[in-house]
């Protein structure tokens, strides 16, 4: 896979993402999720987008990160993956970018696990590291994770 | 190969719906072999199946349709008859072409092997030499199939089903399309397809429902766009809100429409499975349909087609004796199933009747014992009603050897569950020896239902109202006995009897709260799959039509929800799974261990008993309805009455409600305080489809009442009678004495006319019994 393209950023509490701009359908502001119980934890809840209802990720959760704002996420980026529409709740969102492969390097070993299943490298951007995202595996994890949560 | 997936998929649309219609239009022919425009279709229908499988290079598929072709040709000219045999022939012919069609749906390529035998057969006869007696279809021949009796079910079916456009027909006729050759057909034929004006139009499902889903849609905008017109005051925009809203109704309703289906089209392929089934059993049976037109949800279609082939394999091989018994039994050797469709309140009721054996009740009830199901003085006091509940447990099979047609147990407990998954229920009647008679009893449509919102903790959750038995709001500090535990499940008890609990709050994960010693409960008391459990919920909300969405994937590990709903304000709400819940808790499995009510059982049968609703009227104290009379209990405020002439109505739903002040009917009964600010209880009765609010007084309870009651002794206007119930006496109210006391007062009063007579008494009678 080429690491360059353009890739829409965001950002969950001090860490900055890059995610595949071309399968990003919308940025949703007013998204009201509703909880389902019993629920694989890192789906936040169900959401209705004019009339399809979409699974809302918490994508703290999913990245195994504290969440130490303390506040909700502001926006939800809304994506196609595997043909499935997904909302990704995250904190803002920022501008989309256009990466060339030379500022790019795999993840570093000392990654934590539930991280580095997701994210498949760094951008070393001048300004700050920008973690990439693969969205489908965004997906494939939960359905892992609600294995495990069958056998505890 | 370069044959684009489209095109092939089409090609195999196309040869599915031929293929239907030809199993269709070869029972016919048996039965009618003189035919010539049946043989022209056929033939046709054959050649295009050729033509296009020359078009994909379908090499084996091309021969099988040629040598097919080659003998119905020569039935078409007349210069061979068609027989049994050639029938026969003819089946397994479209059976192979059915089987290669299906690997080329699955491959994208024609299915090694070939036809040989087959062809050479089809070719010798058309050759007008006799087979030798080696063919393994031979059994089905064996047997010949009813032909007298049966023609009076060929005239039903094709009456049935020619109001109703049934799709594959118009298709058939419609294929030849610019790759085909040009099609041999007779002159006759052609002039039928000319004046064929509306031909259907095939669409892709999906799309189909993307449509509805953004209709759907539209509903809601259109509702958040309403409230606008009236605050805004500006006439443009109201009358601009006004069209869109009158043209979203339409386009909902129309949209409705393109999802409903005329059962005919489950039912076509019927005449070919009996026909097989019953030489199969060697029995004969004639197959009568009718209500083929009534339509229902294509959903709905695609969910009953497996329990009615079940029902219908049923009623032939245990249902139907063999033509010597029948004889014995002074019935005609020809047996009969009724396949019968009508509406009914809002439901689709389809009937699947015989006129054999009926359920063998001491069968059931040896084989109950061998499973040790029940005890064999238990069985003694069961009646032949409670026995057949026997026959929808799980592997309960009267059958002691496995066929290929039953026998394995799967039997109806597939189809109960299958039913009620859609929300439907199944009663079966069986007279010993007179037949079996199933009813089964399925909504209309699977996308919109009514449900009740309820809430616990934070969220709103809706429950299908089919589900729901009643409401009770039970006062724990008030109620002697409250909330009991039995081995560890929950209960309550409800009319003295145990009904178990399930608090949603716990089932959901939401919190650990248990109600307290004081506190009112609300619990909504369900029923499904034969088991009726109280659920506990926080509030009772509204009711409400709910549009059904699937959760997703990534919920499908859940079992507590069927669905989710978009309420108006645009937030999801999760309707929950009534069937699910219950298995996901042990409920099940813990009544099926320990019965609540064991004695009840007994004690009911020995009385007959009919539920009714206690109210009160102003001057009578007890006075009862029969439940079956009760659609629903409201509460108008007394502002919201208003003026039809002289007639007292209110708005109801989309439409109105006319009051009938049951005081003003009924003996004894003395007249309303006018003043009252006090809300009406008004029971609501639907007469005909349109509701009618009766006034009562105040609402007790339900209670059961003994069958058999004292007339009323000097004729007592608008009662039936009474019963006597804990030394009181209750005044049951004859229903269909007060409408009809009260259409004389329409009629005369003009409001509408007095046209429906017969059919009301029906109803009444029905209720009363």
């Amino acid at each position: 896979m080429s690491n360059a393209g353009d890739y829409l950023t965001f950002s969950l509490g001090k860490f900055s993402f890059g995610i595949i701009a071309t399968d990003v359908l919308e940025l949703n502001k007013n998204l009201s999720v509703t909880h389902v119980p019993k629920s694989p934890e890192t789906v936040r809840g169900i959401a209705n987008l004019r009339g399809q209802l979409v699974p809302a990720i918490d994508m703290y959760k999913r990245l195994g990160l504290d969440n130490t704002t303390g506040q909700q996420e502001t926006i939800a980026i809304i994506l196609k993956s595997k043909g499935m529409v997904v909302a990704l709740l995250v904190d803002s969102v920022g501008e989309i970018i256009s990466l060339e492969d030379d500022t790019f390097e795999p993840p570093p070993p000392n990654f934590p696990e539930m991280s580095r299943e997701l994210v498949f490298g760094v951008h070393k951007l001048t300004s700050r590291l920008l973690l990439m995202l693969d969205h489908t595996k965004i997906i494939q994890g939960i359905n892992v994770s609600k294995k495990q949560a069958l056998i505890n | 190969m370069d044959n684009t997936d489209e095109i092939l998929v089409e090609f195999i649309i196309e040869a599915r719906e031929i293929l239907d219609q030809l199993d269709l239009d070869f029972v016919l022919l048996e039965k009618t072999p003189d035919d010539k425009k049946l043989v022209g279709n056929i033939f046709r229908a054959i050649h295009t199946l050729k033509g296009s499988s020359g078009f994909f290079a379908f090499k084996r598929l091309e021969k099988v349709t040629h040598a097919g072709e080659t003998l119905l040709g020569k039935i078409r000219d007349g210069s061979l008859e068609l027989d049994k045999q050639k029938t026969s022939l003819l089946l397994v012919t479209l059976d192979a072409v059915r089987e290669i069609i299906a690997a080329i749906e699955a491959t994208n390529a024609e299915p090694e092997g070939d036809n040989t035998q087959l062809i050479e057969d089809l070719l010798n006869l058309a050759n007008g030499v006799a087979l030798a007696e080696k063919k393994p279809d031979e059994a089905m021949v064996a047997v010949p199939p009813p032909v007298e009796p049966a023609k009076e079910a060929v005239t039903q079916i094709s009456e049935a089903a020619s109001p109703a456009p049934p799709p594959p027909e118009p298709a058939t006729i419609a294929t030849p399309s610019p790759t085909h050759a040009p099609v041999v057909a007779a002159p006759e034929l052609r002039v039928e397809v000319a004046q064929d004006v509306a031909q259907p139009v095939k669409v892709n499902l999906d799309l189909l429902d993307k449509l509805m889903n953004l209709v759907s849609e539209m509903v809601l905008a259109r509702n958040r766009l309403l409230p606008f017109a009236t605050d805004f005051g500006d006439h443009h925009f109201t009358g601009a809100v006004r069209t869109i809203d009158l043209l979203t109704q339409e386009l909902q309703e129309r949209m409705m429409m393109t999802r409903m289906q005329p059962i005919s089209q489950i039912w076509s392929k019927f005449s070919r499975l009996i026909r097989d089934v019953s030489n199969e059993c060697g029995k004969q049976v004639n197959l009568i349909q009718e209500g083929a037109d009534t339509e229902l949800d294509r959903t709905l279609l695609d969910a009953i087609r497996d329990p009615l082939v079940h029902i219908i394999r049923n009623c032939i091989d245990h249902g139907i004796e063999t033509p010597e018994q029948r004889t014995q039994l002074g019935k005609p050797a020809t047996g009969q199933i009724l396949l019968k469709a009508s509406h009914e309140n809002g439901m689709v009721v389809i009937q699947i009747a015989d006129d054999g054996g009926g359920v063998d009740f001491d069968l059931v009830c040896k084989k109950a014992i061998e499973k040790r199901l029940l005890t064999a003085e238990h069985a003694l006091t069961l009646t032949d009603m409670q026995l057949l509940e026997y026959i929808f447990l799980p592997g309960f099979s009267t059958k002691s050897v496995v066929t290929n047609l039953s026998g394995r147990g799967v039997g109806m407990d597939v189809v109960k569950t299958n039913i009620a998954k859609i929300g439907g229920s199944i009663e079966i009647d069986s007279p010993r020896g007179q037949g079996t008679n199933i009813c089964l009893k399925i909504p209309l449509t699977l996308a919109v239902m009514p449900a009740l919102f309820v809430r616990c903790e934070d969220e709103r959750y809706a429950i299908p109202q089919n589900s729901i038995v009643e409401m009770v709001r039970l006062d724990l500090a008030h109620d002697s006995t409250g909330l009991e535990d039995f081995y560890g499940l929950p209960v309550f008890r409800l009319r003295n009897k145990l009904a178990p609990l399930l608090l949603l709050n716990h089932q959901l994960n939401l919190s650990q709260k248990f109600p307290g010693k004081d506190a009112v409960v609300n619990i909504a008391l369900l029923q499904s799959g034969g088991i009726q459990f109280g659920l506990l919920v926080d509030e009772v909300l509204n009711m409400q039509e709910v549009v059904v969405k699937p959760l997703g994937p990534l919920f499908s590990g859940s079992t507590d929800f069927a669905g989710a709903t978009i309420l108006g304000n645009g937030s999801v709400a999760l309707i929950l799974d009534v069937a699910g819940m219950a298995n996901n808790s042990s409920l099940v499995a813990k009544i099926q261990a320990r019965p609540l009510n064991p004695v009840q059982i007994t004690v009911e049968a020995t009385v007959e008993q009919i539920p009714m609703l206690l109210f009160e009227l102003p001057g009578l104290e007890f006075t009862a309805i029969p439940l079956e009379c009760v659609d629903r209990l409201e509460s108008f405020k007394v502002e919201k009455i208003q003026k039809n002439g002289k007639r007292e109505v209110v708005q109801y739903g989309n439409g109105l409600m006319h009051l009938l002040r049951l005081n003003e009917y009924i003996d004894g009964a003395s007249p309303m305080p006018i003043q009252s600010q006090e809300p009406l209880s008004v029971i609501a009765h639907y007469v005909n489809g349109l509701p009618m609010g009766l006034v009562v007084g105040k609402v007790h309870d339900i209670i059961q009442v003994p069958k058999i009651m004292q007339e009323a002794s000097s004729q007592q206007r608008g009662l039936k009678g009474c019963v006597i119930l804990n030394g009181r006496v209750i005044n049951v109210i004859d229903v269909q004495e007060i409408l009809r006391m009260r259409r004389t007062q329409d009629s005369e009063i003009m409001v509408y006319p007095d046209n429906e007579q017969s059919e009301l008494a029906v109803i009444d009678w029905k209720m009363v019994q």
